[in-house]
């Protein structure tokens, strides 16, 4: 027991230094995130709370369509847990930074086992269990329940954790025990962000806004009768489920009963896998460190790599720094794979374009206008994941251009060149699929999509010469880089640059809508030039400022 | 040929380096020795541009760090203290990459491949970097220095990590560059190789040139009649420490 102490303890100290040499800026950071996460959770709370009232008032089906919605959350959240527990117990149990170490003193590896194990189960279930108190509250809200209910479910909701964790670790030791790979976490990795990507695209073109719709009710209703049965009645996502009702039912006796099975499935559980650890952790974990010095990552590159097509050694010759950045970019999961999660993003924004009920000319333009400020908005988003990290990714190699002959402006022009196309790229699909959508005039089509264009420009100029100004060589991940002091003044700036051409355009488009309704004269030219020669001034400063002073620091860098 | 005139680094408060006054000429190998902290490092990022001093002068083959920048990096050849190289590359693409980088000729293609050989880096040249050991990281940017043929080169610790028979090869090629004319700036803290190796010493201590010349010089200079070590601990002794 002593040991888990002290691997308590030392997480604590490790803690506490963060603490005590936290920056004011992190500390406002860690500040803004608990507020945005605090209005998200809410928002769960009240849309939970709203969601579970209006069933209580469905006439004879209330009460099975609360407990057949609670039994599908727990079933999604279990399963979940395990895909959670599944991906963080690939790090935790075979590459985290501090087994070599721990396998070098003379704990036995059963105590690293649980200590891991320990582990895995927290890092895996604390962002589903914050998720689950929204729910879980607005519940006893809405059924009117006390603070015992609260403390039940709390103490239930432990061997519901253990099980999906454990579910988790067992597959995950098997799988590395079997197929002894470094590239199996990268696998899983791409595999949950395509899956993300693909749930959430479906479930927006389920079009849940029809549930709303009084004349689908009937066919929901008849849906909900149909399946009125419970849900995977084995997994413990019923039995807390059924806890919960039978705690909400006064049923006492069914209460007892499915919190035994979560309990004494969970001490089973947790006994397996420590039965098993003792089989095959440390095996498979010696496996893996021995393929991870056999030739994996060997490239079948042939011997003809000196007999490369001429416009690729012309590329290689005129770019060298551009032909490098894209192999890197392609061989680094962490690069990429957040594609999968934009590209549904952005088919569900167009959807979403698609869908709204627009009929008059006004409506059907004044939405492709501020469809700029919106696709703007995304460019932004996208610049921030592939424009501003692109210095900060040289991370510790930065020394080799450093010390190569070439200046830094070549430099930043490469990357520059790098980022721009695809995101020019994605902008200009944003600009001409929700314009045609919109079914906007001619004019209209051409100005919005010329303006987006601009600002993808812009934007990726901005984002590049702030990523340079506030570079973050030291990161162990790009998600650091984007919520860097630099990455939130860098969005900032962006919304304040979309706020702004927003604000100057919208005088042209108001007097070319007053020409539409038949107003004389509607056009103030003096006052027209004068606008788009701030919105090219302000473009070319806000483009051309950030890259210069971001030049500037990068000659001058002291790292 | 290396020259430096009152050069002088402040991080803050700290002075890494004060007033260093050098002047290494080609065909030399100059080891360049001190305590940890004591201002190596440094010295060799100020050389290469890395880091920019608050006074001082710093000239490369003739050309002025400050005015001449680029002419100084395409002359210089530099292995830092820390071998970060980029982990997606293959040790083969990281070579083709310096050949276009430098702009250098595309005869050397078939040096690379030659290279990789020599190094022992053959059997890996198409395995990404990240695999890599120190050592073979450590070899795999001393072929990239090789490659360009530098006419100076700047070596922090370069014998880290590499196994015996390439520390050997290593030795042979730092001969070889100064029989060709070059100069050889070596930070090393493996006092044997510095004395086996090196034509003069520089010692330098809390960012202080304390003493510089050839083992015969220091050697009168500390008053001991032993090895660079013996003359190492004498001069850096805390009784010593410049005032």
């Amino acid at each position: 027991m002593k040991h888990y102490f002290l691997f308590l303890k030392i997480r604590w100290q490790m803690l506490r230094n963060i603490l005590k040499r936290a920056t004011f800026f992190e500390f406002l950071k860690f500040f803004i995130f608990t507020l945005i996460a605090i209005f998200f959770f809410l928002g769960l709370y009240v849309g939970f709370q709203r969601i579970l009232a209006y069933l209580q008032t469905v006439p004879l089906i209330g009460k099975t369509l609360t407990l057949k919605l609670l039994a599908m959350v727990f079933l999604l959240f279990f399963l979940m847990l395990i895909f959670s527990s599944l991906i963080t117990s690939l790090t935790t149990f075979f590459f985290a930074k501090d087994l070599s170490f721990l396998f070098l003193t003379p704990l036995p590896p059963k105590i690293i086992f649980v200590y891991k194990f320990l582990h895995t189960i927290f890092y895996s279930s604390w962002m589903v269990g914050i998720t689950l108190l929204p729910l879980l509250l607005a519940y006893g809200y809405v059924e009117k329940l006390n603070l015992s209910f609260y403390l039940s479910i709390l103490f239930l909701s432990l061997p519901f954790f253990l099980l999906a964790s454990s579910a988790g670790v067992v597959i995950a030791l098997f799988l590395i025990y079997l197929f002894p790979s470094p590239r199996l976490r990268n696998i899983f990795f791409i595999f949950t962000v395509f899956l993300g990507g693909i749930i959430y695209l479906l479930i927006r073109l389920l079009q849940p806004e029809q549930l709303a719709n009084p004349d689908k009710l009937t066919e929901v209703i008849q849906y909900i009768t149909f399946i009125q049965a419970p849900t995977a009645v084995y997994l413990p996502s019923w039995w807390i489920t059924g806890a919960i009702n039978a705690y909400t039912t006064a049923n006492f006796a069914d209460f007892r009963f499915y919190s035994l099975l979560l309990f004494s499935c969970g001490l089973a559980i947790f006994f397996l896998v420590y039965f098993l650890a003792q089989r095959i952790y440390f095996p498979a974990w010696i496996n893996l460190q021995g393929a991870s010095h056999l030739k994996r990552n060997k490239l079948q590159i042939p011997d003809s790599k000196l007999q490369i097509a001429d416009w690729e050694r012309l590329l290689n010759r005129k770019q060298p720094i551009l032909v490098k950045d894209m192999k890197t970019f392609f061989r680094d999961t962490n690069q990429w794979v957040q594609i999968f999660l934009l590209i549904p993003l952005l088919l569900v924004y167009l959807f979403n374009l698609y869908r709204l009920p627009l009929d008059t000319f006004y409506l059907k333009n004044l939405i492709a206008f501020l469809n700029i400020g919106l696709a703007g908005f995304v460019v932004s988003a996208v610049a921030l994941r592939f424009a501003f990290p692109a210095i900060s990714l040289e991370g510790q190699n930065f020394w080799i251009l450093r010390a190569a002959p070439i200046e830094t402006k070549k430099i930043i022009y490469t990357k520059f060149l790098f980022a721009f196309l695809p995101l020019i790229f994605f902008a200009l699909l944003i600009a001409v699929f929700s314009n045609i959508f919109l079914k906007v005039e001619n004019i209209i089509f051409l100005f919005s999509t010329l303006v987006i264009l601009i600002s993808a420009l812009v934007l990726t100029g901005l984002a590049l010469g702030l990523g340079a100004i506030y570079p973050k060589f030291k990161v162990e991940n790009i998600p650091q880089i984007e919520t860097s002091q630099g990455g939130i003044f860098y969005i900032l700036s962006a919304l304040f640059y979309i706020g702004l051409c927003l604000g100057l355009l919208a005088w042209p488009i108001r007097m070319y809508f007053y020409h539409k309704l038949g107003k004389i004269n509607p056009y103030d030219y003096p006052v027209i030039f004068w606008i788009f020669f701030s919105f090219f001034l302000l473009s070319l400063l806000t483009f051309f400022l950030p890259i210069f002073w971001g030049i500037r620091k990068l000659n001058n860098l002291e790292e | 040929m290396i020259k430096t005139i009152n050069l002088t680094k402040k991080f803050g408060s700290l002075v890494a380096v004060d007033n260093l006054n050098l002047e290494i000429p080609g065909g030399e190998i100059f080891g360049f020795l001190g305590p940890n902290g004591a201002g190596k490092t440094t010295t060799v990022k100020l050389l290469t541009g890395l880091l920019k001093p608050d006074s001082g002068k710093m000239f490369i083959n003739g050309y002025d760090l400050e005015k001449d920048i680029l002419k100084v990096k395409e002359t210089v050849g530099l292995l830092p203290e820390h071998p970060f190289l980029y982990p997606k590359l293959t040790g083969k693409e990281y070579l083709f990459f310096l050949v276009h980088l430098y702009q250098l000729d595309l005869l050397v293609n078939k040096r690379v491949l030659d290279l990789l050989e020599m190094f022992r880096l053959s059997d890996f040249s198409d395995e990404l970097i990240e695999t890599y050991s120190l050592g073979m990281r450590q070899k795999l940017i001393l072929a990239g220095i090789i490659l360009r043929e530098p006419k100076v080169l700047l070596l922090d610790e370069p014998l880290v990590g590499l196994d015996p028979q390439t520390a050997k090869l290593v030795k042979e090629i730092f001969l070889k560059f100064a029989a060709q004319g070059k100069t050889v700036f070596l930070c090393t803290h493996i006092l044997e190789i510095a004395e086996k190796l090196c034509h003069r010493i520089g010692i330098i201590q809390q960012g202080k040139l304390i003493a510089l010349g050839t083992i015969e010089q220091l050697r009168r200079q500390a008053e001991v009649d032993g090895n660079l070590e013996d003359i190492f601990f004498r001069l850096t002794e805390k009784d010593n420490y410049p005032k």
